[in-house]
């Protein structure tokens, strides 16, 4: 099996294909801290890709409430025990990774979910982990929970791609989507089983298999996807990442991901190189915040709660336009964000212009109330 | 002495590979199937038709797939008894295996019987497992879901889950709604004229749905075991398909899918090449001369008598055998060693 160098675990591993990085790589940053489960970025994507027969038990995106929820339900749970324990040595991830504990006549460990694991996608939604009879507070608050948004990690090494023995699974160089070939593919759900995030999914009516698209249609021509631009609580970010050695500071996730470092990856130690990047809950656990997002989840939720101007003014953006910011500047208290062709699409003051109006209005000889 | 040793050696070295590869043991078993003649229709569509019992059956050992991943290191299916008949125009075979499950799909879980003929396309016998780039493979696949589609509709989800509340389909009927269809994956096709495809095949994962299908059939499951009948014409006006001749044989390969077993793909049960030699039409056997075909040609099905070809080999004995052989050769050669060496020194 062809060795490939995966940065988030630092270190090379083993993956059924050599290393091909696709020219752009498609990731969203999720702010877990804004988020309010409202669970509108997945009735956006449900209401855009899977609302027809044998799509069903489809989400390719959802929210779910850690501890206990799961879409489908123990997802994580189930490849963790799998996967048994490993440790990190610094950034280095000491464990074995999906591809290396692939069981004999198979390029991928993985598993199965029940029927009934599909069917309950907001199961334990807002159960925190135990019960409150007394108050909390930071740094860790107990009982806790926290919203956990999931689609399509687009990984530089999908395990789906790696299952797929038809090859009917294929990443865009262009922009490093992961697609299931519909033409291609027979169904064999072995996508379903090698997605350690579980989000490849059988379609039992057309008999393929399907998965999150990433809006492909949309970022083409430069917007976010559905479920980025549907969020009322403003907590997601989509652009282009870079290898770590290539991190450009001016763009906003090389920035987050690898600048100031807020913003950690789903599960690294699965090894596919997941690109949805999370900036973690201040007040869980730290190390359940640490099986989910490796190591420097300390170091992350530090910055991000004392963040520099830089990064205060990239949090300002997001959520303000439909286009995909590419590159962003901070100055004079102001956060300006431009699009792929270097033009301003917008800029957002630290600061919103405080007016204060007198309680008669004159003109109209009425009184003011206190609405905007 | 070091004769001796070489002898015990070499002796030593055969069963540790025999041993070893035992699973090609079970298929190494040259086997031949006779496709009888009869001069009249075949019951295509009535895979139990009495007409199949005088039929002179195989019974065809089957083993896991070990070669490329997903592998079936056990088979789900360990034999399959399989039945020919032609009437110089149509080629059918039926098949008979012990399944106490009717699998035919419909859940995310859920996958599905089927069995499938292998026949290769340049008339030698290619790899057996699905050909190779320049040795083409034609499969003829029988799939229990595709004959559900046919038979009941596509299930939907209120056939899995009747108490599930989906009622709602924006754009319902709109081929561009289900992406398969809209891509022309034949698998999505919601109107499958045969649940037998005919499919091509250049090595693994190369598999492709021909785009003229010759072959049909129809299988019947009773409670413990399915009856599948696969069925074509000899002769196809395809290039694609393999060419059947009257009086001629052909190799032939089966695969089976237990869906309780979670079979799929690769996790199959499989034979190995076995010949299907085709009764004259005339009536004088295949050209060859085999001494298993009748003196006097093709039979009325009345005159047939079931006859065991190739009785099924018992593993068991022959792996208590081998390991019997290797110890033995392992402890004589070990004995003849230190015997020789012993006599050495001495001297």
């Amino acid at each position: 099996m062809p060795k490939v160098y995966n940065w988030q675990i630092d270190r090379e591993m083993d993956y059924p294909y050599e290393e091909s990085r696709p020219d752009k790589q498609f990731a969203i940053v999720f702010n877990i801290n804004r988020c309010i489960g409202c669970q509108t970025c997945t009735m956006a994507c449900k209401n855009t890709w899977t609302y027809s027969e044998g799509q069903e038990q489809m989400w390719w995106n959802n929210v779910e409430t850690k501890p206990y929820g799961g879409y489908p339900q123990n997802w994580d749970k189930k490849l963790l025990t799998l996967l048994g324990p490993g440790s990190w040595s610094g950034s280095e991830f000491g464990g074995e990774t999906i591809f290396e504990q692939a069981p004999a006549g198979k390029n991928v460990l993985g598993h199965m979910p029940t029927e009934e694991d599909w069917a309950h996608p907001n199961i334990y939604e807002d159960t925190p982990s135990g019960s409150l009879d007394h108050g909390t507070e930071l740094p860790e608050h107990d009982p806790w929970m926290f919203y956990l948004q999931r689609t399509c990690n687009h990984c530089t090494y999908p395990g789906c791609l790696a299952a797929c023995p038809r090859k009917a699974i294929y990443k865009r160089p262009e922009d490093g989507v992961v697609l299931v070939d519909q033409e291609r593919c027979r169904g064999y759900r072995e996508c379903v089983q090698g997605c350690p995030y579980k989000k490849a999914m059988y379609r039992p009516t057309s008999k393929v298999s399907e998965k999150c698209i990433g809006c492909y249609p949309r970022i083409e021509s430069g917007q976010s996807s559905r479920c980025v631009v549907g969020c009322v609580g403003k907590i997601r970010m989509q652009g282009w990442i870079s290898p770590p050695d290539q991190a450009d500071p001016d763009n906003p996730i090389d920035y987050m991901v690898h600048v100031a470092k807020i913003a950690k990856p789903l599960y690294p130690q699965f090894g596919t190189e997941p690109n949805l990047y999370y900036i973690p809950p201040r007040w869980a656990p730290r190390d359940f915040l640490k099986q989910l997002f490796g190591p420097g989840v300390d170091e992350a939720i530090d910055t991000y709660q004392k963040p520099d101007d830089k990064l205060f003014g990239l949090l300002r953006l997001f959520g303000t336009t439909e286009d995909i910011i590419e590159k962003f500047e901070v100055r004079d208290r102001t956060a300006i964000a431009f699009d792929g062709a270097g033009r301003e699409i917008l800029r957002m003051p630290f600061d919103e212009p405080l007016i204060v109006r007198d309680r008669i209005d004159t003109q109209f000889a009425i009184q003011r109330f206190n609405e905007p | 002495m070091r004769f001796v040793i070489a002898i015990l050696g070499v002796l030593f070295a055969v069963a540790v590979v025999v041993t070893v590869g035992r699973g090609s043991l079970v298929s190494a078993a040259q086997t031949d199937l006779r496709s009888v003649y009869i001069d009249s229709e075949i019951p295509i569509g009535d895979p139990e038709s009495a007409l199949w019992d005088d039929v002179p059956s195989v019974q065809v050992p089957l083993s896991g797939q070990a070669i490329t991943s997903p592998v079936s290191i056990n088979s789900a299916i360990d034999t399959v008894t399989a039945r020919s008949l032609h009437n110089g125009n149509w080629i059918a075979f039926q098949f008979e295996w012990e399944d106490d499950t009717k699998d035919v799909g419909g859940r995310v879980s859920d996958f599905r019987d089927s069995v499938a003929i292998q026949l290769p396309l340049g008339g030698n016998e290619p790899f057996v497992c699905m050909g190779f780039a320049d040795a083409a493979v034609n499969i003829l696949h029988w799939r229990a879901d595709f004959q559900r589609d046919i038979e009941d509709g596509v299930p939907n989800i209120n056939d899995i889950f009747p108490n599930a509340a989906a009622n709602i389909y924006p754009g319902e009927g709109d081929v561009a709604f289900s992406t398969g269809l809209a891509a022309g994956n034949p698998l999505s096709a919601t109107d499958k004229p045969s649940p037998v495809e005919d499919l091509e095949a250049t090595g693994f994962g190369t598999l492709e749905t021909q785009l003229h299908s010759d072959v049909t059939g129809w299988g019947a499951w009773d409670g413990d075991k399915w009856k599948v009948v696969i069925a074509r014409r000899l002769e196809t006006p395809d290039v694609h398909d393999a060419q059947l001749e009257s009086g001629k044989q052909m190799p032939v390969a089966f695969a089976l899918w237990d869906g309780d077993n979670r079979d799929v793909d690769g996790r199959k049960s499989v034979s190995a090449w076995l010949n299907v030699k085709l009764d004259n039409v005339a009536g004088t056997g295949v050209s060859d001369g085999d001494a298993q075909q009748p003196s006097d040609g093709g039979l009325s099905p009345a005159d047939l008598r079931p006859t065991e070809i190739v009785e099924k080999i018992e593993l068991s004995a022959l792996i208590i055998a081998e390991f019997a052989a290797i110890i033995l050769a392992g402890v004589l050669a070990v004995a003849g060693y230190f015997f020789y060496r012993g006599r050495r020194v001495t001297q």
